[in-house]
C-alpha cells in the first residue's frame, strides 16, 4: 500500500499552501493508519468490471447558457472583500516569475 | 411564527447553545406576501447572503461579506419568508459533531451536555429550541439527517439537483445537497415546493419539475411497501433504539403496510465510510483552493503571494481541516488517483447499485437514523472500525452517493432524548417519501421533549 | 541544417463571445480594471460554472475548419494549482476528453504544400491579468474566465519558416471563421513553441524546450532561429539540453531561461463535478457548421475563378481580411472586379489600417467611383484627384461637379487637339512610320496637356492611331 511518512506529509502541506506543527503531523500519521485499515476493506471489493461514478446521475444533459451579458458586479462589490486594493486593482507583493 | 419572537428566542438560547453566528437585528423580509409569508427562517452560515457575513464556520471566511445571494435564499424570499439568523456549522461543513465551528461548539438545547450533531448543528439546534419554522442546512454525508435525529426534528435531503446549490459554499460537489429542517412533514413538503426548481446558475439542477405534492399525499400507509434495512438494525447494540424501531414497524403493519427486509452485502457496506472520506476529502481539498487570502477572506501579511497564502491558510483552517486536506490531496495525486479516488468512485457505483436494487420493488427503505441519541460533547469517534460505526452510524451516506431523496423524522424518545427514523425513496420520488413519512409521523405521534433551554 | 528540428506549437485563442466561458459577465479588452467580473470569475465561495453556448459553437467551428474529429459529449476537468491569477485555485479545462482530435491544416512554404497535424483542440478558461510594478503586482480579473480554445499541433514543423507559416495560416483561418479576433498584440492569440533537435535521421527525439510569451509572428520566427542556434551549440559541445521554459529577448536576439520545469507540477486532474457531461445536439452542430464563412483557401479560389483576379492580387486580399471584407462590400455596387482590386491594392491598402474600410470611404461611394472610371466618365488622372477628395467624406458625383471634371470624348474636339499636337511635333509621324509605336503614346500625352487632362485617353489613343495611319 502507499507509504505516508512525515516527509510526504510536509510536501503535501506545502503544496496545499499551509504549515503543520509536529503535533499536527503526528495526528495525521495516526489518521492515516486508520485510513489504511479502512482502505483494506475497500481493496477487498472487486471493482475490475465497474465503471467509476463521477456524478450521482449518469444521463448527460444538453443545457447550455445563452451568451448574453447579464451578470456583472460593481467594482465596489468586486473589491469589497479584497485585503488590499489600489486604483481598482487587487494588489499583492510583486510576483517574481 | 413571529419573526421578532424568533429573534428574541435566539438571543435567549445563544449563550448556552452557541447555535448562531449572526443573529439579525431585525427580521429580513423582502416581500410581505407569499406561500410562506409567516415563516421565520434560519440559514446555515454556508449559504452566501448579500451584504451579510457568511463564514462557513471557518476563520478564513470570518470577514467575508457576501456579494450575491444563494438562489434558494431568493426563492424563499420571493414567497415572503423572514430571515432571522445565520447558524453555526462544523467548519466548512466538514464534520458530524457541531463541535468545530470557529465560534466554538454548538450545544444541544435539549441537553446542553450533548452534541446537536453536524455539520448543520446550529440549524438543528435552533429548531430543537423552537426558535424558527424552517432552518436551512446542507447534507453531504448526512449533515442534515443526523442532527435531525439528535434534535428531534424533521430533516430532509431531497434528490440531488432538486434544490439549487448556487451560493452554497461547497464541501464535496458530487455529494452536496441543500437540505433543511422543519417541525413536521407537511411543512417540509411546503418548503420544498418553494425551494425546488431548475436554476440557470446551477446546471446540475433537475429539469424535471417537482410535482404538486402537498395536494396529493394522504399519509395512508395501507399497501405501502416498506423495506427494513436489516444490516443497520443488526449492528445496533442499543436495545431501546431497536425497540422503538420495532414499534414503528408494528404500527406500520397495523396500518396495512407491506413490510419486508433488505439485506445488502456486508463487506460492501463496510466500505461506505472510507469511500465517503476519500471522495469527500478529495473534492473538498480542490473546492477550497480558492480560500487563499488574495482577493477575499481573512488574509495574513506576507512577503510574497505564497507566504500570504501559507500564513492565511494555516491561520484560517483548524487542524482537522488541514488534516483532511492533506488526506484529500494525497488521494488526488496523479500516482494515487486510481487506487484511492477512482477506487472510491467505483465502490460508490456498487453501493448505489445495491441501494437501487433494494428500492426496486418497494416504496421506501427505512432504518434508524442513528444507533443512539445525541452523544455527549466530549465523546470521541468511538471505535471507528466497528461495524456499528461503519454501518449503523453512517448508512445515510448512501443517500448522498446515490442522490436519492432521504429524510429523517423523529421516531421517539429514549430517556427524554429524541432519536430519528430515516426514510429513503427512489430518485426524484419525493412524493412517495413524503407520503410514507406523513403516515409514519401519524402513527409515531411524536411527543417533543422539553429542552433545557 | 545541422540536425533535424522538431517543432510543435500550442496556440491559445480567445473566443469571440459576449460573455465568459462559465459566467454571464462580459468579456472585455482594455476596460477599466475589475469592471467585467462577477462572483464566479472572482472565485468567490459557493459559485458554480454554467457553460457558454456560443463558446461551444465557436469551438466546434474551430474543430471543423481544422478537420478535427469532434467528441459530441463534452466533459470537463479541473487542473489544480495555486497562483495569484487563478482565483478558484483550479482551471476548468478538458484534459481527458478534448473537444477535437486528429485534425490538420495545409501550409505553403517556398511554394510547397505541407500538412501540419493538429493533435487536439480543447476548451478552457483564461486566468486573470497581472501587471508587475516595481514593488507590487496588480491583479485585474476582467480576463478571468474568458473562453479559450487551446490548439495543440503535432510536432510536425521542421523550421522557423514552417512555424511562421503554420501560425499565419491557422490565425487566418480562425479570423475568417469569426471564431476569434486573433490579435497577438491584444493577447487574443498566444503561442508557445516547443522545440527540440535530433541527429539527422535518428528516431530519438531530443529534449524539448518551451518558448513562451511570444507576442508577434515575427518574434516566433526569430525565437526559433535563435533557439536552434543555441541548442546546436550546446549539442556540439556535448552539453545537455535542459528541459525548461524560455522567453525571447528582443534586445539580445536570444532566448533566455524563465524557470526550470521542475519535476512537472502534479496538477491532479480530475473530472469537474459541477459540470455534467453535456451533449452537443445535432441542432447545435448544424448551427455551428452553417455559421462558418468561406475559409481562406475557398475564398481565394472564388476570387480567382469567379472574379478573374490575378493570383498575386487574390493573395494580397486574402491576407488582409479587412480589405477583403471591403472588397466584398464594394463589389455589390460594381461589376469591375479587376479595376476595383487594382485600386484597393494600390491606393486603399496604404491608407491607415482599419477594421472597417467603410470608415475611409463608404462602399457604395467607392463602387460608384469605380463605375465612373469604368465608363470613362473620368480618366485615371482625374480619378486620383476624386479619390483624395472622397477621403474627405465627399461623394464622387459631387466632387466631379464641384471641380468641373469632365471627360472629353467628342471626336471633333479631340481631332482638333490631335492635329495641333502633330503640327507641333512632326517628328512623331516620321517615328511612327519607322515602327516606333511610342510615338502614339507621346502624342496622346500632348493631347492630354492641351486638353488640361480632360481628354479621354483611350479614345485619344485610338484617334491618334487612325490619324497617323492616314499619313
Amino acid at each position: 500500500m502507499k507509504t505516508f511518512n512525515k516527509e510526504d506529509i510536509l510536501v503535501l502541506a506545502n503544496e496545499l499552501q499551509f504549515t503543520l506543527n509536529d503535533n499536527e503531523i503526528k495526528n495525521i500519521e495516526k489518521e492515516f493508519e486508520v485510513l489504511l485499515v479502512q482502505l483494506q476493506l475497500m481493496n477487498e471489493i472487486d471493482t475490475s468490471d465497474t465503471k467509476k461514478m463521477v456524478y450521482p446521475f449518469d444521463a448527460p444533459i444538453a443545457y447550455l447558457r445563452t451568451d448574453k451579458s447579464d451578470h456583472v458586479l460593481s467594482v465596489e462589490d468586486a473589491l469589497k472583500n479584497a485585503p488590499k486594493t489600489k486604483d481598482g486593482y487587487v494588489i499583492v507583493p510583486k510576483v517574481v516569475k | 411564527m413571529d419573526a421578532n419572537k424568533s429573534i428574541e428566542r435566539l438571543h435567549q438560547i445563544q449563550q448556552q447553545t452557541n447555535a448562531c453566528i449572526t443573529i439579525f437585528e431585525k427580521p429580513v423580509q423582502h416581500k410581505k406576501e407569499g406561500k410562506l409569508s409567516n415563516w421565520s427562517v434560519a440559514i446555515k452560515d454556508n449559504f452566501v447572503m448579500k451584504d451579510v457575513l457568511t463564514t462557513a464556520g471557518s476563520t478564513i471566511l470570518s470577514n467575508y461579506i457576501g456579494v450575491y445571494d444563494a438562489t434558494v435564499l431568493t426563492k424563499l424570499a420571493d414567497e415572503g419568508v423572514s430571515y432571522v439568523a445565520k447558524t453555526a456549522l462544523d467548519e466548512l461543513g466538514m464534520g458530524g459533531s457541531g463541535l468545530t465551528c470557529f465560534t466554538g461548539p454548538t450545544k444541544n438545547p435539549l441537553d446542553l451536555k450533548r452534541q446537536a450533531g453536524g455539520s448543520s448543528s446550529g440549524s438543528a439546534a435552533v429548531m430543537a429550541a423552537n426558535a424558527v419554522d424552517l432552518a436551512l442546512g446542507s447534507d453531504t454525508g448526512d449533515s442534515v439527517r443526523k442532527p435531525a435525529s439528535y434534535c428531534g426534528v424533521v430533516g430532509v435531503k431531497p434528490t440531488y439537483g432538486r434544490i439549487s446549490r448556487y451560493g452554497v459554499i461547497p464541501y464535496a460537489s458530487s455529494l452536496d445537497h441543500v437540505g433543511y429542517f422543519t417541525h413536521n412533514v407537511m411543512d417540509s413538503v411546503k418548503a420544498l415546493e418553494v425551494m425546488a426548481g431548475f436554476d440557470l446558475k446551477d446546471p446540475t439542477t433537475l429539469i424535471q419539475q417537482l410535482p404538486a405534492i402537498s395536494n396529493v399525499i394522504t399519509g395512508d400507509l395501507k399497501g405501502k411497501k416498506i423495506a427494513i434495512f436489516k444490516n443497520v438494525i443488526d449492528h445496533i447494540d442499543k436495545v431501546e433504539t431497536k425497540q422503538l424501531f420495532e414499534q414503528v414497524i408494528d404500527a406500520c403493519k397495523q396500518q396495512g403496510a407491506l413490510v419486508s427486509e433488505v439485506v445488502m452485502d456486508e463487506k460492501l457496506l463496510k466500505t461506505m465510510l472510507p469511500t465517503y472520506y476519500i471522495l469527500a476529502n478529495c473534492e473538498a481539498t480542490a473546492n477550497h483552493a480558492n480560500l487563499v487570502g488574495i482577493n477575499f477572506g481573512l488574509a495574513q501579511d506576507g512577503e510574497d503571494i505564497y507566504d500570504i497564502m501559507k500564513k492565511s491558510r494555516t491561520h484560517g483552517f483548524n487542524e482537522m481541516i488541514r488534516r483532511r486536506f492533506v488526506i484529500g490531496s494525497f488521494g488526488l495525486k496523479d500516482e494515487n488517483q486510481e487506487e484511492l479516488y477512482v477506487k472510491a468512485q467505483k465502490i460508490r457505483r456498487l453501493l448505489v447499485d445495491q441501494l437501487s436494487k433494494a428500492l426496486a420493488d418497494v416504496d421506501v427503505l427505512i432504518a434508524p437514523a442513528s444507533s443512539d441519541v445525541a452523544p455527549l460533547l466530549e465523546s470521541d469517534d468511538a471505535d471507528r472500525l466497528s461495524n456499528k460505526h461503519l454501518i449503523s452510524e453512517n448508512h445515510m451516506v448512501l443517500g448522498n452517493f446515490s442522490g436519492f431523496p432521504s429524510m429523517t423524522i423523529p421516531m421517539g424518545n429514549i430517556n427524554s432524548l429524541p432519536i430519528g427514523l430515516n426514510i429513503n425513496a427512489k430518485a426524484m420520488d419525493e412524493q412517495t417519501m413524503f407520503d410514507v413519512a406523513l403516515g409514519l409521523e401519524k402513527v409515531i405521534n411524536y411527543k417533543k421533549v422539553k429542552g433545557e433551554v | 541544417m545541422k540536425r533535424d528540428v522538431v517543432i510543435g506549437i500550442e496556440v491559445h485563442c480567445e473566443l469571440k463571445t459576449n460573455t465568459k466561458m462559465f459566467s454571464g459577465a462580459p468579456v472585455g479588452f482594455a476596460q477599466e480594471p475589475n469592471t467585467c467580473v462577477n462572483e464566479i470569475d472572482l472565485g468567490h465561495p459557493g459559485t458554480l460554472p454554467a457553460l457558454n453556448k456560443e463558446a461551444v459553437k465557436l469551438s466546434i467551428m474551430a474543430c471543423f475548419i481544422t478537420g478535427c474529429r469532434i467528441d459530441y459529449l463534452m466533459r470537463f476537468d479541473r487542473k489544480n494549482y495555486y497562483y495569484s491569477d487563478l482565483p478558484k485555485g483550479f482551471q476548468i479545462t478538458q484534459q481527458f476528453y478534448p473537444l477535437g482530435k486528429d485534425g490538420s491544416i495545409s501550409i505553403i512554404v517556398d511554394d510547397q504544400e505541407i500538412t501540419i497535424g493538429i493533435e487536439r483542440i480543447h476548451m478552457e478558461e483564461d486566468t486573470a491579468k497581472q501587471f508587475h510594478m516595481e514593488d507590487k503586482t496588480l491583479i485585474d480579473y476582467n480576463r478571468a474566465g474568458t473562453p479559450l480554445i487551446e490548439i495543440v499541433s503535432k510536432p510536425d514543423m521542421r523550421s522557423a519558416k514552417q512555424a511562421k507559416a503554420y501560425v499565419e495560416t491557422l490565425r487566418n483561418m480562425l479570423l475568417y471563421a469569426n471564431v476569434s479576433d486573433v490579435k497577438m498584440e491584444e493577447g487574443s492569440l498566444r503561442c508557445d513553441v516547443n522545440i527540440s533537435l535530433k541527429e539527422k535521421g535518428s528516431d530519438t527525439f531530443g529534449t524539448k524546450v518551451e518558448i513562451k510569451n511570444l507576442n508577434s509572428i515575427a518574434n516566433i520566427e526569430k525565437a526559433i532561429d535563435a533557439e536552434i542556434i543555441r541548442q546546436n551549440e550546446l549539442l556540439d559541445n556535448n552539453e545537455p539540453i535542459i528541459q525548461q521554459t524560455r522567453r525571447y529577448d528582443e534586445a539580445t536576439k536570444t532566448t533566455i531561461a524563465m524557470r526550470d520545469k521542475e519535476a512537472a507540477l502534479d496538477y491532479r486532474y480530475f473530472p469537474e463535478p459541477n459540470i455534467f457531461p453535456t451533449m452537443i445536439t445535432d441542432a447545435l452542430y448544424q448551427e455551428a457548421i452553417a455559421s462558418i464563412p468561406l475559409m481562406p483557401d475557398k475564398k481565394r479560389q472564388m476570387l480567382i475563378e469567379d472574379y478573374q483576379l490575378k493570383e498575386v492580387d487574390a493573395d494580397i486580399l486574402i491576407n488582409n481580411k479587412a480589405l477583403l471584407d471591403y472588397f466584398d462590400d464594394v463589389i455589390v455596387h460594381t461589376s469591375s472586379a479587376t479595376l476595383l482590386c487594382n485600386w484597393l491594392i494600390s491606393e486603399v491598402l496604404s491608407l491607415e489600417a482599419v477594421h472597417d474600410y467603410n470608415k475611409h470611404i463608404p462602399a457604395e461611394d467607392f463602387g460608384r467611383f469605380i463605375n465612373l472610371l469604368k465608363d470613362n466618365k473620368i480618366n485615371s488622372k482625374q480619378a486620383k484627384v476624386v479619390f483624395t477628395h472622397m477621403l474627405e467624406k465627399k461623394k464622387p458625383d459631387d466632387i466631379i461637379k464641384e471641380l468641373n471634371m469632365v471627360v472629353i470624348e467628342d471626336d471633333n474636339l479631340l481631332h482638333l487637339w490631335i492635329l495641333q499636337a502633330i503640327d507641333n511635333h512632326p517628328q512623331s509621324v516620321v517615328d511612327y512610320k519607322n515602327g516606333k509605336d511610342r510615338a502614339v503614346g507621346f502624342l496622346v500625352g500632348q493631347v492630354m496637356k492641351l486638353s488640361k487632362g480632360q481628354a479621354n485617353p483611350a479614345k485619344t489613343n485610338q484617334l491618334v492611331k487612325e490619324e497617323l495611319n492616314k499619313r
